[in-house]
């Protein structure tokens, strides 16, 4: 079973321009990562805040909306974010040359 | 109550209670910690997510990793990775650069080479003469040569001045880098230098007294007797030559011709056609050939000469280029050039209809007057993508281009820099290579003639006043610039890097 986990984020982390992926847990916490455990930590937190966040806006405007992905593009980078029920699944894209 | 006195003075004390009415909010991003409550939101999460674990807590893993993979990771990742992959490969077909992509690209010039050309040079720039100016440069055709004229840009009345051409060319053993090969001096100011478009090994210069000379450098090391061939005395009124220009295989066929017609010799296989503009309003057409010592007039023209006006001063002439690919319709005549004067004025001209002039063998090869600058004509380039279409430049930094069919320009476009000289950049239709002079830091700027602004390139610094451009037209772009200081510098141009306009063709 961790094999299967294992090879789905080193197969997201190989794909072309990724940085990094991180699988964070309902309580914040990176349980998987492929980036240093300080940056995992710093995405992790500001995510899950930012994820909260987000699914209270779609529900806001709709209740019967849930959110189901988030991009967020910037300059430098890229983050896409997968939220789910008990885990949120997050990968860093940098712009390929 | 009981203790009370029975004076209205005292004091009575209550205790005292404080109750805050405000919800308190308390807000924070940091990563170490984060908490959240009372947002406007109706669905209000209060929850204190973990930003509170720590680098050192994640290498507990007998805490947290223990139960690694948590139940319902891996259904969680069956279902969101296909998603997340769509939206990677999503990125890959929009091809994602950041969020400024609409900006354009800044394309950087490599200085390749910086050479102090005037080094061991005893005869320029001594006693009271001024330092000498790199005048005119030109590339050989597979651009492995570089020849540089050295002289001066101002003469009281007659140039007295050694004029010096210094020939580089690139070694391997130095590391593909421009090597001095060898000196050529002259009695007088050499105003242009001029490799021949295909034949490496011919170069023709031009003085400032009206000589004009073809150099065979394939077996000379030096300057040996028999190695240069120079023009009849008294050609161009022994005013300077101001441009000189080598014709193309259609071109030099026609002139061959003509001479055959004329005179009445056969022309060798190796004979080639050099064209040379003077001050004194000549242009001369030379048949020469270096193996068989042959430099004869074909014929000269003369502008304006059979309106009986006075001659103007030739600043700058170019002809048409041949595109003998083009279809039927699009074909233009290959014997059509352009004069610029000094006082601005713009002759078309044609070999073919050229009127004699009477009691002379020269003729007037003018047939229309373009519409002319306000001042002195600084270069003509014809375009090497659009036949017939033209750039000309003056000295009040305008930038004109034409279109032969109608007089009057197709664009007229300002400049805020004081140009000296410009080139066309080969593979780009519309972009220019402009040698700027004043105060300017970037001396040497690239120009979309078509879109009218100038293209953002780096690198491309100057020292002093750029005298002189030439571009390697063959293979990689090169960009040769000398300036006022005899400072050679020689750059790199990814020119296929150049983001055109979608109309860079339409002037």
């Amino acid at each position: 079973m961790a094999n299967e986990a294992e090879e789905t984020v080193r197969k997201l982390a190989s794909h072309r321009g990724v940085h990094g992926v991180i699988i964070v847990n309902g309580e914040g916490i990176p349980i998987k990562t492929t980036l240093d455990n300080h940056i995992s930590v710093q995405y992790a937190g500001l995510m899950s805040a930012l994820v909260d966040k987000a699914k209270a806006v779609v529900r806001d405007l709709d209740p019967s909306n849930d959110l189901t992905f988030l991009r967020i593009r910037s300059k430098k980078s890229e983050v896409m974010v997968a939220p789910d029920k008990d885990f949120i699944l997050i990968v860093v894209q940098h712009p390929v040359e | 109550m009981s203790n009370l006195s029975g004076y209205d003075g005292d004091a009575v004390g209550f205790d005292s209670v404080s109750q805050s009415k405000r919800p308190e909010t308390t807000s924070s991003t940091q990563t170490s910690e984060y908490g959240e409550c009372g947002v406007g939101s109706q669905t209000n999460f209060t929850k204190s997510c973990g930003s509170t674990a720590t680098p050192e807590e994640l290498h507990a893993e007998d805490d947290i990793l223990k139960e690694y993979p948590p139940p319902g990771l891996n259904a969680f990742l069956r279902r969101v990775v296909p998603g997340m992959l769509e939206q990677l490969d999503q990125n890959d077909t929009e091809n994602y650069v950041s969020s400024d992509s609409d900006e354009e690209e800044l394309v950087t010039a490599k200085l390749l080479q910086e050479i102090q050309v005037n080094e061991n040079t005893p005869g320029l720039g001594s006693g009271d003469h001024k330092t000498a100016t790199i005048l005119s440069l030109s590339w050989s055709s597979a651009g492995n040569n570089l020849a540089v004229s050295l002289g001066q840009t101002q003469h009281e009345i007659w140039c007295d001045h050694e004029g010096l051409i210094r020939v580089y060319t690139v070694k391997r053993t130095a590391g593909d880098k421009l090597v001095k090969y060898m000196d050529i001096t002259e009695k007088n100011c050499v105003t242009i230098v001029k490799y021949h478009p295909s034949v490496a090994a011919l170069l023709a210069y031009a003085t400032n007294s009206g000589e004009v000379v073809l150099c065979n450098l394939r077996d000379s090391f030096s300057q040996t007797e028999g190695m240069q061939l120079t023009s009849p005395a008294g050609c161009h009124g022994s005013r300077p030559v101001t441009a000189l220009h080598w014709a193309d295989a259609a071109l030099a066929n026609r002139f061959l011709t003509m001479q055959i017609q004329n005179t009445g010799k056969r022309r060798g296989a190796a004979d080639q056609i050099l064209i040379s503009a003077g001050s004194d309003g000549t242009i001369n057409v030379w048949q020469v050939n270096s193996t068989s010592k042959v430099f004869e007039s074909v014929i000269c023209y003369v502008i304006n000469g059979s309106k009986k006006l006075a001659a103007p001063d030739i600043s700058c002439f170019d002809f048409i280029k041949s595109c003998p690919l083009k279809p039927f319709d699009e074909k233009v005549a290959d014997d059509i050039f352009v004069v610029g004067t000094r006082t601005g004025s713009l002759f078309l001209c044609r070999v073919k209809n050229a009127q004699q002039i009477v009691d002379s063998k020269m003729a007037d090869p003018v047939f229309d007057v373009l519409d002319s600058h306000g001042t002195c004509v600084l270069d003509i380039v014809f375009s090497f993508q659009r036949p017939g279409i033209f750039a000309s430049v003056s000295m009040d930094s305008e930038l004109r281009v034409y279109d032969i069919n109608q007089p009057s320009p197709l664009k007229v476009i300002c400049l805020d820099i004081i140009v000296s000289c410009m080139s066309w950049v080969p593979q780009s239709p519309s972009v220019l290579v402009l040698g700027v002079c004043g105060a300017a830091p970037v001396r040497v700027r690239l120009y979309d003639a078509a879109a009218a602004r100038l293209l953002p390139v780096d690198g491309l610094e100057a020292a002093g006043t750029v005298t002189a451009l030439a571009v390697n037209q063959s293979g990689s772009c090169r960009i040769a610039a000398g300036d006022s200081a005899s400072l050679l510098r020689v750059w790199e141009l990814p020119s296929r890097r150049l983001r055109l306009s979608a109309d860079a063709l339409n002037f």
